[in-house]
């Protein structure tokens, strides 16, 4: 194995039992490490251990005979949890093939299923979270804290980000939209639009099924009627 | 929704104290939000909703919040000012209540606000924590009517220095089950009943926190309680705590305190009195 990478700068740890819970600053991110990775994260901070004396004592301190793939495996929990240096050189990500083969090499070793590096990540939501009321799409809201979506656009609730559909795009509340209003209507997809840019918003958003230009909002249905039918765009 | 019910003459509401008709003290760790609202209806609705904080004056304000009537529709008047026109008032009044916490929540951001319930016994408290739709409210009530005071439903407020937790009396409103599977998308078509907690089940002190459990509703589950490692513990607090950003890295910091001192649980459950039976084993 090449030379080891280093962690990430800032991050702040705590020891539970035998994981580490990390919390990243810079992305508000809280990661729980299981054992083994958690004893890679130990010595990475410690520093001083080439790969081969980190697999030594990672394997001392689990108790197994020493093997590369936990160190390896560790590593790539680590690289894709985002804890690992990278300003200097992207580490290289473990290919799918290689981290099941290192997987399977682990437990056809006798390794216990717990001993297999593991993050559990948790983002953290901005604003204040989690409210029983959970209100659906359109909803009046007073902040993100009252939609189930999580996001509320000018006292509604909103699935996708505020105004940030552009003209005949999928909306589902006015504050959606970068331009005009969301189409009228309940039963049918909504569309922004209706500002006098030649677009409809009370036909179908783009994206939707439609058998002729006169149903869309942009009034292009491609692909006209035949095998398959067309969609507005 | 149903008219809130409303007991009594307003100004004999609580039992003691007079106050004006037009505003509501409501009152949360010694400080007090002024409610008005130039609509009956909510003034009632409010007053019943939190009857058993509200006081008779202002000594440390919380702030403000209105809800009126205007000519083009409804406005709600707290930090910022939101018009409301061609929405019935039906609809806006669940969020009336949410800005009352939300309101104490931004006075407050050195707690930590988590998304549960919770109820005492014998000098120690426990907090019923969960996602929306697993019975937190079901069963704080049900546990209410069988022994257990009464602390909070919905919102538990957790000091960050020491292990306690702060009594919110909000009365809590469970959703009425309809005897079939629910999607969690479809929670808000429920029905609900706001339950009527009496003063002598009440906890009006803040209590020592002597154990946290995280429920999951399963259709005719026997009830489980499952002990959690401390790691998947302090990864359910911080996934429960509503105001994590206020705190940001003295909230992981807090998880990872909170998991060393005070035991915690996962509960798998269908029935909320078989829930009851096991939690009643804990202490």
């Amino acid at each position: 194995m090449s030379a080891l990478p280093r962690l990430r700068p800032g991050l702040l740890r705590h020891n539970l039992d035998k994981q580490f819970l990390v919390y990243d600053p810079r992305l508000d991110r809280i990661h729980l490490l299981d054992q083994t990775t958690a004893f890679v994260f130990d010595l990475m901070e410690a520093g001083g251990y080439s790969s081969d004396m980190m697999t030594r004592e990672v394997a001392k301190r689990s108790n197994v005979a020493p093997d590369p793939a936990f160190v390896s495996l560790a590593l790539e929990e680590l690289r894709a949890a985002g804890l690992l240096d990278e300003s200097a050189a992207l580490v290289p990500k473990l290919g799918n093939a290689t981290r099941r083969d290192l997987v399977r090499k682990l437990a056809l070793g006798g390794a216990a299923a717990l001993l297999i590096p593991a993050v559990a990540t948790l983002t953290a939501t901005r604003g204040y979270a989690q409210s029983s009321i959970n209100q659906p799409p359109d909803a009046p809201c007073l902040s993100d804290a009252n939609c189930a979506s999580g996001i509320c656009c000018e006292g509604r609730c909103a699935v996708f980000a505020c105004n940030s559909v552009t003209a005949c795009g999928r909306c589902f509340t006015n504050g959606e939209c970068i331009v005009g209003e969301c189409g009228g209507g309940t039963e049918a997809p909504r569309a922004c639009g209706g500002t006098g840019l030649g677009n409809d918003r009370d036909k179908l958003p783009n994206g939707t099924a439609c058998n002729g230009n006169g149903e869309c909002c942009s009034n292009n249905c491609v692909n006209p009627p035949g095998p398959g039918g067309g969609v507005c765009a | 929704m149903e008219s809130p019910t409303f007991h009594g003459d307003l100004h004999r509401f609580n039992g003691s104290g007079y106050f004006p008709a037009m505003d509501l003290y409501i009152e949360f760790d010694a400080r007090q939000l002024t409610f008005r609202s130039n609509i009956a209806e909510v003034r009632e609705y409010v007053a019943d909703t939190f009857r058993h904080m509200l006081v008779p004056s202002v000594r440390n304000s919380a702030g403000k919040l209105e809800f009126n009537r205007t000519a083009d529709g409804y406005s709600l008047r707290s930090e910022a000012t939101l018009d409301y026109a061609n929405m019935s008032l039906e609809s806006l009044i669940p969020l009336i209540k949410d800005e009352v916490r939300l309101q104490f929540m931004r006075a407050r951001p050195d707690l930590l606000w988590m998304h549960a319930g919770a109820i005492a016994r014998s000098g120690g408290a426990l907090l019923l924590a969960g996602k929306s739709g697993q019975g937190k409210s079901t069963l704080t009530t049900y546990l209410c009517e069988h022994g257990w005071r009464f602390l909070s439903d919905d919102v538990a407020p957790v000091r960050m220095d020491v292990d306690r937790v702060i009594p919110f009396m909000q009365m809590p409103v469970r959703r009425l089950h309809p005897g079939r599977e629910v999607r969690w998308e479809d929670l808000n078509t429920l029905d609900r009943e706001t339950v009527d907690v009496t003063p002598e089940k009440l906890c009006r002190d803040e209590s020592e926190i002597r154990g946290i459990v995280f429920i999951e509703y399963e259709k005719d589950a026997e009830a489980q309680l499952v002990r959690l490692d401390q790691g998947s513990a302090a990864m359910e607090i911080l996934r429960n705590a509503t105001n994590f950003f206020d705190h940001r890295g003295a909230a992981v910091e807090r998880a990872a305190n909170l998991v060393n001192r005070v035991p915690m649980y996962r509960l798998a459950y269908g029935l909320p009195r078989s829930a009851s039976k096991v939690l009643d084993g804990l202490w």
